[in-house]
Order: structure tokens, then sequence, then C-alpha cells
């Protein structure tokens, strides 16, 4: 084929973008997690090379067990929860129904607030006696004594990540609703002339053509999940008493409250580990997928 | 056809339901605009404001018009900017033969570059601008999250790409005589409408919702998209929630909008007669 | 291809809208984490625009341009602006950022300009340590705040009470609030206690005045402390929620706490809403003890980054600033109180319901040298940990801060500094202490 070497430079744009605006904060977050770094040396210069010794406190922290097991919950709480939503409402939409296309804008509502906003009002939802939920639970005879949503050490995590569900909404829902338009109607069609249900139509056609889309929300899903900062910031800063941290809020607090840029540099690098490894974990289950 | 109907409702119903539930935040930000703020305050608290006054929305809309137009201006720029580049490098991924080391060499740059959170890219980044004499300028921010939205939706439309695109279609281009540019203008793209309308909607939402990048790299307050200009109402002394939420609520309403245009793109074979 | 059409106009219109205009007038760049500017309503932003709007009409060649970073990004902006090499002409830091800030050698040496100008020693005692740096004066304190206790006057005249001066009154008055209040959703007395400075800021009155220190938790002094907070929190006299709450005004103007301990800051917002209220300095450890505060307030900083030929506009600037009628003028519309003793009277005259606070002010100690100077951040972020969780209830108040202090203690590099430490903190403490 003619030109066929041109045709790489259709690749170049994503290559440019990247090199511009990766190459260089990553390499700048990684030196610093290998550097003795306090807030004199970040400004002057000079900070001394400490080797994996950054590592090395973080994963002894006795912080950092919790952190990891809170951004555990975080992750698998949020992912599954917005994903199953998402899905459904993007099969919702997919047909007709009065109001369709502006439900469709409003279902991303959660995009379009603010963050410090959304995060304060859910602060509000959840606070302890006469905030709207404990009140709902409470008149509705549902619980007997108001439940410490966000003030208690054991609960707050959790409360973060019902939240978070809601904020992930919109994002799921989009992407597999731009990837039903893909699918062409002729296959529903025929499979209804042949009989086929409406359920046995999601689970044969839909689903099995939805897997790419459907692997690329999971993984894009699960990276946007574990970067998430502000809505745990906003809503518990991490405590009470650190037992809400998650590796961003806990990186964030070893920089700008501890001044300890080294080791928030080490925790970001852990971060980052943690999705390379998933990112690997879904490829894997993706290639499992193909051979199918 | 009564069926048909039936279930119409049935799905408007369940629209309906889960709509409202998701808008409460919305609902309650609305209504705290139109309060004072010890009635905010005031636990339990109000569902419906007791004296709902404009006042406060009034305070605030023109101060907001300057900061709007330059959320608008910036989430533009990054919605255009990136709709024309990234459907290139996703059709490159997607349908173009190139040799499967490259693509995955590509794939695991684009992925490499979803892995630093936005807050540490702010420093670095900071610098580099600074270097290139960008500071104060809104190009610094636009150029900034233009690349890295570019790799990120490239993703995305090369999925789309991949299994909404018959690569028949294209085979009997090439054997026509198209070049691949030809192929992608005539085949491609039109075919990938619905994924660029939601591409243009998330790029144009990564620049409407940023607030970082904005404060810290701008330092003209005439230039303030309206996201920092809602954080003056916000102090570590307090916050002026009256204030702040009818800003807020000013924020929100434009990307509705811009979601109503782009849904119409996104779904543009919905509404042509057949039923999914 | 349309598309690329329009981008490119408004990638015109862009760049045209990125040039600000080139003024004849000397532009002075000033950065706070107050939004500055002629509509501003944040009492102590307006308070800015006030002040530099009087000096600009007096100095017309002069131009103050604010700039705005909000509180959280304001220390790392600061940070990444050094990096570069060129910071806004003035920078208004909270002060126990100044000692990090003048390490990392963001402000310009004002000592001969101090020296010249012979008002130094008008400023209290604390906020002279404050604003000291390694013999160098980095910055001024145009204005300062701390908290005391704000009361509802309706409620206590209603159960005929009278507001408490020491902590066994304070238990006692909450008792009794709490038996009159109970099923009326009100609390008797509402604090900051979100994982953030602020809590930490409110916990120092009681652990300064009883003779605690942050560097020693383990000792008695400072148990006793916690153990108040402790059972006002397990008794229900403290919402669970204040373990979310800030410094807002809003629970006391909500009318969710009869009494709540804040700020000056607040005092607009509260008048505002129209409640009856009074203010009483924060209740001491027991009859007689003295009151110390910790000392709130943003500085004014001139940028070691500043054109030579600016300094001399950018001091006139402060120096106008810092006159005590000027000052005077600023604390009470931006809701503060004077730093230095010849503004004192101005303030309380113009203002008597800021008189708790002036007084505690002249009292008040800078932050940072009671917990280790570079090493206060840390200790402060310890220290609140610790306190949440004995006031969530996972941990007693003795437990609580003998894990707080055995942390902080392995903090400092060798036993000598933290010994070092430890003492400073013991002076500070008896320099201000003494004397009622």
């Amino acid at each position: 084929m003619k030109g066929e070497k041109w045709n790489y430079l259709y690749l170049l744009p994503a290559i440019l973008c990247c090199l511009f605006v990766l190459i260089y904060p990553l390499f700048y977050n990684l030196q610093m997690s290998f550097r003795e770094v306090t807030f004199v040396t970040l400004t002057r210069g000079g900070s001394p090379w400490v080797g994996l010794s950054n590592y090395r406190s973080t994963v002894h922290n006795p912080v950092f067990l919790r952190v990891l097991f809170n951004t555990l919950v975080f992750w698998l709480g949020s992912v599954t929860v917005q994903f199953v939503l998402g899905f459904l409402l993007a099969l919702l939409f997919s047909k007709s129904f009065p109001l369709n296309y502006f439900y469709r804008a409003l279902v991303l509502l959660p995009w379009f607030i603010p963050l410090t906003v959304s995060g304060t009002v859910f602060k509000w939802f959840f606070s302890g006696e006469t905030g709207l939920i404990n009140s709902l639970l409470l008149g509705m005879g549902l619980i007997s004594k108001p439940i410490p949503w966000l003030t208690s050490p054991r609960l707050a995590i959790y409360t973060a990540t019902l939240a978070n569900i809601w904020l992930g909404i919109p994002f799921n829902f989009i992407m597999l609703f731009t990837g039903l338009q893909a699918i062409p109607i002729e296959l529903y069609e025929s499979a209804r002339v042949e009989g086929a249900r409406e359920w046995q139509l999601v689970r044969y056609i839909t689903v099995p053509l939805l897997k790419p889309t459907i692997f690329l929300t999971l993984v894009l899903g699960s990276i946007f999940t574990i970067k998430v900062f502000d809505i745990v910031w906003v809503l518990t800063g991490g405590g009470p008493g650190e037992a809400s941290h998650i590796l961003t809020t806990w990186a964030y607090s070893l920089a700008w409250q501890r001044f300890r840029f080294g080791e928030h540099a080490s925790v970001i690098g852990v971060t980052m580990l943690l999705i390379s490894i998933l990112g690997c974990l879904l490829l894997f289950v993706r290639r499992h997928w193909r051979a199918e | 056809m009564r069926r048909e109907k039936r279930a119409r409702l049935i799905r408007f119903v369940v629209a309906t339901v889960f709509v409202v539930l998701i808008s409460i935040p919305l609902y309650f930000a609305i209504i705290a605009g139109m309060m004072e703020l010890s009635e905010i305050a005031r636990r339990p608290p109000y569902l419906f404001p007791p004296n709902p006054t404009l006042t406060y929305y009034r305070q605030i809309a023109p101060l907001m018009t300057r900061p709007l137009l330059n959320s608008f201006l910036i989430g533009i720029c990054i919605a255009c900017i990136t709709v024309c580049l990234a459907p290139l490098v996703g059709y490159g991924l997607a349908k173009l033969r190139l040799r499967e080391e490259v693509k995955g060499a590509v794939l695991g740059l684009i992925f490499l570059l979803q892995l630093l959170p936005g807050v540490s890219m702010v420093t670095p980044l900071f610098l580099v601008f600074y270097k290139l004499g960008l500071i104060n300028n809104l190009w610094s921010v636009i150029v900034a999250i233009a690349a890295g939205q570019v790799p990120f939706v490239s993703l995305i439309l090369a999925t789309y790409m991949a299994s909404g695109i018959p690569n028949e279609l294209i085979e009997s281009a090439y054997i026509d005589g198209a070049s691949s540019l030809r192929a992608f203008r005539s085949i491609v793209l039109p075919l990938a409408r619905p994924a660029l309308a939601t591409a243009w909607l998330l790029s144009f939402m990564a620049g409407w919702g940023d607030l970082l990048l904005s404060m810290c790299f701008v330092q003209n307050k005439s230039l303030y998209p309206a996201s920092v200009a809602m954080m003056a109402y916000t102090t570590s002394y307090g916050t002026q929630w009256n204030l702040l939420m009818a800003a807020a609520t000013l924020y929100a309403l434009p990307p509705v909008f811009v979601a109503l245009v782009a849904g119409r793109q996104l779904a543009s074979g919905l509404l042509s007669g057949a039923i999914k | 291809m349309r598309r690329i059409v329009v981008a490119l106009i408004l990638c015109g219109l862009i760049g045209l809208i990125g040039f600000s205009a080139a003024s004849a007038k000397t532009t002075l760049t000033f950065v706070s984490y107050f939004d500055v500017s002629p509509e501003a309503t944040w009492p102590a932003a307006a308070a800015h625009w006030m002040m530099a709007d009087k000096f600009m009409k007096a100095n017309p060649d002069v131009e103050i341009q604010f700039l705005f970073v909000t509180f959280g990004e304001l220390v790392p902006q600061v940070v990444r602006w050094t990096m570069t090499g060129e910071l806004p002409d003035i920078v208004a830091l909270d002060n126990p950022d100044v000692l990090h800030a003048a390490a990392a050698g963001v402000y310009y040496d004002l000592t001969p300009l101090v020296q010249q100008w012979g008002q130094w020693d008008d400023f209290y005692a604390g906020v002279k340590h404050a604003l000291t740096y390694q013999d160098q004066i980095v910055a001024l304190l145009p204005g300062t705040n701390n908290v005391a206790l704000y009361y509802r006057k309706d409620i206590f005249r209603q159960y005929g009470l009278t507001p408490p001066r020491t902590w066994k009154e304070l238990l006692d008055v909450c008792a009794l609030l709490s038996e009159k209040l109970a099923g009326t959703g009100m609390y008797p007395l509402g604090v900051a206690a979100t994982n953030t400075e602020e809590l930490t800021w409110q916990f120092e009155p009681f652990l300064w005045s009883n003779g605690g220190s942050l560097l020693e938790l383990d000792k008695p002094e400072a148990i006793a402390a916690l153990e108040l907070w402790v059972e006002l929190f397990q008794k229900g006299y403290v919402p669970q929620d204040a373990l979310t709450w800030g410094q807002g005004a809003d629970p006391f103007i909500g009318g969710q706490v009869a009494m709540m301990i804040n700020g000056p800051w607040i005092l607009p917002l509260v008048r505002e809403a129209g409640l009856e209220y009074g203010i009483v300095p924060i209740p001491a450890p027991s009859e007689g003890r003295k009151v110390v505060v910790p000392m709130g307030g943003e500085t004014l900083g001139i940028s070691s980054t500043i054109q030579a030929d600016k300094v001399a506009i950018a001091w006139k600037y402060f120096t106008f600033f810092v006159e005590p009628e000027n000052m005077a003028e600023f604390c009470t519309r931006a809701g503060y109180v004077p730093t230095r003793k010849s503004a004192l009277p101005l303030v309380v005259a113009k203002d008597p319901e800021l008189e708790p606070f002036a007084t505690q002010a002249v009292s008040s100690l800078p932050r940072p040298p009671m917990g280790g100077d570079k090493l206060y951040t840390e200790v402060s972020a310890i220290a609140r940990k610790y306190i949440q969780l004995a006031l969530a209830g996972e941990l007693t108040a003795k437990d609580a801060f003998a894990h707080a202090a055995s942390e902080i203690r392995a903090l400092f590099p060798t036993d000598q500094a933290y010994q070092d430490a430890v003492a400073k903190a013991r002076r500070l403490l008896e320099e201000v202490a003494s004397g009622s």
C-alpha cells in the first residue's frame, strides 16, 4: 500500500502529548521519591539521594496497611457499583421514552457540580442526627440511633465510597452508552424476529459485543478511582485520626501537612505501582477474553 | 402497540426516579443560594427555603459572567484541539495496519500517562510552562489539559472504532484506491460520530471542571475561570454558603446545555425509527 | 475543517486576553488566600481592599494588583514560585508558615527598614517572635485573631446562667444546658474538631493555659486538657459531628449549639444572623489563671524576588497598613484584633465586642516555636490525630497522648534537639503566662 510508513504519523499526536505532560512530571516525582526532600531543599535544591529509604519508611509506617485497605475498599466498592449502575442506565437510555434526551444530560450532573459543592452537600447529608440520611432512616424506623457516617473511624471510608459512587456514575454511563451505539441495530432486530427475549438480547448480543468497551470502562474507571482525591479530602480529610486516608489523601497530607516531600513522592510511586499491577492484571484477563 | 406504550412509560418512570435521585445534591445547592446563612446552618436542614430570596443569585451573576466566559473558552479550545487530534490516533491504533509492537508501545505510553494523579503534576508542569513563558496566559491551561486529554480520548475512540466500524468498509475503500487519509475522512469519521461527541464532551468537561491548573498557572484575576472564581466565597475561616452555592449552580448549568447538544450527536441513530 | 478554523479564532482571542495592558503606574502584586476585590464580601477580603484603596488614592502612581490562591494551595504555590524565582511582590502567608517560607528564601529581609522605622517595640512580644527568623525580621502582622467563647445570651438568661470562666464552670453550665435543651436538637457547646490545624489551634488555649506543651503531651497538664475535651464529647455536651466541623459560624448561627469556641472573624456573620450573643474569654483551668492562646492572622511580607526599585513603595504600604489608626480600621472591618499596644484602645473603642479577643491577643503565642519550630506542622498533625481518636472514643486520653508523645519525640533527630525545643516552648509560655 502506498505511503504505509506515513501511517505511523497518525500516532504522533498521542506520542507528543504523552511526552510533553508525562515524561517530566513522572521523572520529577520518581526522582523526588528517591531523595530526602524538605521544605528548604525543595525550593533551594540540594536534596540528598537516599535510595529506597522513603519507600521503606512508607511501607513500615503503621498507617500504611490501613491506607491500602481503605484504597482497596474505595476502589472495589466504587467501581463495581458505579459500573453496574452505569450499565443499567445505559441500557435504559438506549431505548426511547419521553424526555430521553433531556434526562441523558441530567444523568451527567455529578460531573457538572463542582467537587467542593457536592462534597459539602454530601457532608450535610451524612452529618450526625440531623443530616438528611439519618433523619430519613430514623423517620422510617430503619435505625434507632443516628449512624456516625463521617465521625466513626471505621465507617468513614465506606461513606466516602458511597459519595464516590454518585460521582462516578456519569463516566460509566457515558462510556457504556457510547459503546452501545456501536452495536448495529440489525443484530437485535434479526434476533427479535427469531423470538429472543430482552434479557437474552442483552446476554448474547450486547455484552459480548460490548466487551472491549466494558474492559476499557473498568480499567479507566479503576485508574480514575484510585487517583481520586477531592471527595475524600472534603468529606473526611482522611480522618477521624487518619482512619479514612486513601493513598492520594495520605500522600497529600505527607507533603503539605508534614512537609515530607520525599515520602509523599514514594506514596505516589506506590500508587503508580498499584495502578500498573491493576492494569497488567486486567490485560491478562482481557487476553483470556479474546481467546474465547 | 399498547405494550410498547406501557414499556415506554415504565422506562420513563424509572428514568425519572433515577434522575431525581441523582439531582438531589444540585437541588440543595440551588435552594442554599436562596437562603440566609443562618437558615442554611439550621439543623435539621430546611427542605425548602423558608424565605426564598434571589438577592444572592443577583449578587453573584454579574461577578460570574467573565469567569464563566473564561471557562467556556478553555473548555471549547480543549475540546476542539482534542477532537482534531485524538481521532487520528484512534484510527491509527484501531484500523491501520501498523506493527503490533509500535501500537503496544503507544498504548503503554498512554497507559503510563494515566498513572499520575493530577495533584502531582501541577508543580512539574508549572516549572515547564514557566520556562516556556506561558504562565499568566490561559494557553498554558489549555495546552496542559489538552495534552492530557488527547491520549486518554484516543483510547476511547480506538475502542469504538475497533468494534463499531466494520473493517470491510475500509478494505473496500482501499481496493478502490483510496489513501488511508481518505478512508479516514470519508468512512471512519462519519461513522465515529457518537464517539466523537462523547470525546468532545469529555474534553470540554476536563477543561470546564479544572480548578488546580487554572489557579496555579494563571495569575491574572480577569482570566480566572468560574471554578476558581467560585472559591472566593470559601476561606479557611468559614464559607459564605449562599454565595458559593449560587455560584456553583450558575457554574453547573452551562454543561447541561453542552451535554444536550453533544447528546444529539451521540445518539443520532436513536430516533431514526429503530428501537434497539 | 470548520472546527479547526473556529479553534484558531478562539486561540487568537485567548492570546489577546492573556496579555495585560502595560501601565505607567508602579504595580505591586499581592497574593493571599482572600479574593480581594472591590466586590469582595468576605470581611477580611473587603478590609484588605479598603486598605489598598485608601493607599492607592493617596498614592495615585501605585497600583496594587491582587492575586488569589485558595488557602490549601497558597503554600504549595509559594513554593512553586520560589522554584521559578519569580514571586509576587507581596506575600501574605498565615503566620505559622512564615518560618518555613523564611527558611526557603521567600522573604526580603526587613530588619534594616524596621530598625529605621523605630516602631517595632510597640508590637506584642509573641508577635515579634512570630515574625523573626534567625534574628531577621521577615514580615509584619497587621492583624491577629484567636478564639474565645461565644454564648447565646437569650438562652443563658432563660435558664439563669452566667458565662463560665473556669473549666469546672464550663462543665457545670454544659451539664445544665444538656438537661434543659434535651430534645430541642441544640447542644451546649460546639468546637472545631476536624482533622486539620483548626483542631490543634482550638485545643491549644486549653493546653497552654494549663501549662501543658505539645512536646510533652504525656505530662499530666496536657492529659488533663484532653480529658476535659473527652468529657465534653462523651457526655454529649459537644455533638460527635464536631469531628467534621471547621471554624465556620454555621453551628452557632444555625442554632445547633448554645456556646461555641470561635474567633472574631465570625462576628459580622453572627451580627447579621440577628442572634442575642455574648463573648467571653476562653475558660481558664481554674480561677485566676491566665489564658494563653495561639496567634492567628496573616502576615505581610515582601518577597525576595521583588525588583529593587519597588521595595520602598512596598514598605511604604506596610507602614501605612500598620499605623495604629489604619490597623484599627482594618481590624474592625475584618474581624481581627490589633498586634500593637497603641492600636488596642482604638480598636476596643471602635468595637467593644472585640475586647475579649484583643486582650487575649496581648499574651498570644506563635505556634511553631511552641512545637519544635520547623517540626510544628508534623507535631500538630500527630497531636490532632490522637486527639480525634480520643474524642471518637477509640482511645483513652492517657493512652492517646502517650502514643502521641512518643511519636513526637521520635521526630527529633537527637535527644538534645528535643530537649532544646521543649525548653524553648517552656520559656515562651512562662514569658507570656506570668503576670495576670
